[in-house]
């Protein structure tokens, strides 16, 4: 079985939201990712290459998201407490599709709600659409001008599972129970 | 006693029974639907926005639908749904993925002896310009009005 049947196999299949059934070495790598810059909650540059070593979750969303993004923050403050001492060793980037709201000082706030090692990232609309690109996401600003958010963006709720090297080996779907996210993890960090 | 305090006095206390007894009628008006599992999560720290959930259960043999929402303690709540649809973009050989998209909507149905459930991942109350901060275990009332014209006071707890 070639790279690209076997990914496609195992992102339609249950053994890319969890480890079930997919033992750590049988991880595909994914035709998506890669390194990349923004910048982070801290106004300081970021490069993901930074945090080789981790295994890292990566989730593409903004914070006056008021359903999806929260539910996945909250699961993902569930998954680092199931982890124990394996969660220093477990990082999570949020990339904002909404730069004109989520400046570094909003998405440092907000992420300080949710007990999760994380960065938040931010940068030109030019800077974050080619990282969108570079991991097959998607968003899409939609003008909702008879309501008080004045606009939603709608975007794609993958979370990308990254091994220690980088690379993507799993994509988790919205639906992904914090266990699944759990075991998932545990295979990022055995997979070699 | 005059004819004229007689009568005087009798409206006034007639007027305060009807206004006594206005809230208990309009609760009976409104019994027909009942409202279980209330909450509202807690903004994020630089927000004052945020959703609430709830279950409303039908009783009564007639299709009802909640038409407004409207609560003193926001500048602004609307009606929500959150859908999952399929992302238009993809990369070569993968599965395409599930694309949020969150929309008002301008009323909610609740079934004839059903259920309507507002939960995450799907119809929700958006709160907007919470008018203060809150805290776990808070509480907001929610006024949801029916296309019966009854009016039922949900109070929702805040949590994470």
């Amino acid at each position: 079985m070639n790279r690209r049947s076997f990914a496609q196999l195992c992102i339609t299949g249950a053994c890319c939201v969890g480890s079930t059934g997919c033992g750590s070495k049988e991880l595909p790598i994914l035709p998506i990712g890669g390194n990349f810059r923004l910048t982070d909650h801290d106004g300081k540059l970021f490069e993901l290459a930074s945090l080789k070593g981790n295994a890292v979750l990566i989730f593409f969303g903004y914070t006056s998201c008021p359903d999806a993004c929260p539910t996945t923050l909250s699961k993902l403050s569930s998954v680092y407490r199931k982890l124990g001492d394996e969660a220093k060793r477990v990082k999570t980037v949020y990339i904002s599709v909404d730069p004109q709201r989520d400046t570094p000082d909003v998405l440092k706030a907000d992420l300080s709600a949710f007990r999760i090692d994380s960065r938040g990232l931010t940068g030109s609309k030019e800077e974050i659409d080619n990282v969108v690109n570079l991991y097959g996401a998607s968003y899409e600003i939609v003008p909702t001008p008879n309501s008080a958010a004045k606009y939603t963006v709608a975007h794609t709720t993958a979370l990308y599972g990254l091994d220690r090297a980088g690379r993507t080996r799993i994509l988790f779907r919205y639906e992904a129970t914090v266990e699944e996210v759990v075991a998932g993890v545990k295979d990022l960090l055995a997979a070699s | 006693m005059n004819k004229f305090s007689f009568t005087t006095r009798f409206t006034k206390t007639a007027l305060l029974i009807a206004v006594s007894l206005a809230p208990a009628l309009l609760t009976a008006q409104s019994a027909a639907v009942t409202v279980q599992d209330a909450w509202a999560r807690i903004p994020a720290p630089s927000k004052s926005d945020t959703a609430m959930f709830l279950v409303l259960e039908n009783h009564s043999a007639q299709a009802k639908s909640v038409v407004a929402v409207s609560s003193t303690a926001a500048e602004k709540t609307e009606m929500h749904e959150m859908k999952m649809t399929e992302s238009k973009s993809g990369m070569p050989g993968m599965e395409k993925q599930q694309m949020m998209r969150m929309s008002p909507v301008e009323k909610i149905a609740i079934p004839a002896n059903g259920k309507a459930t507002l939960a995450p991942g799907g119809l929700h109350i958006m709160i907007f310009g919470l008018k203060s901060k809150v805290a776990e275990g808070d509480k907001i009332t929610v006024n949801l009005k029916l296309d019966d014209g009854s009016t039922i006071p949900v109070n929702a707890t805040f949590r994470k």
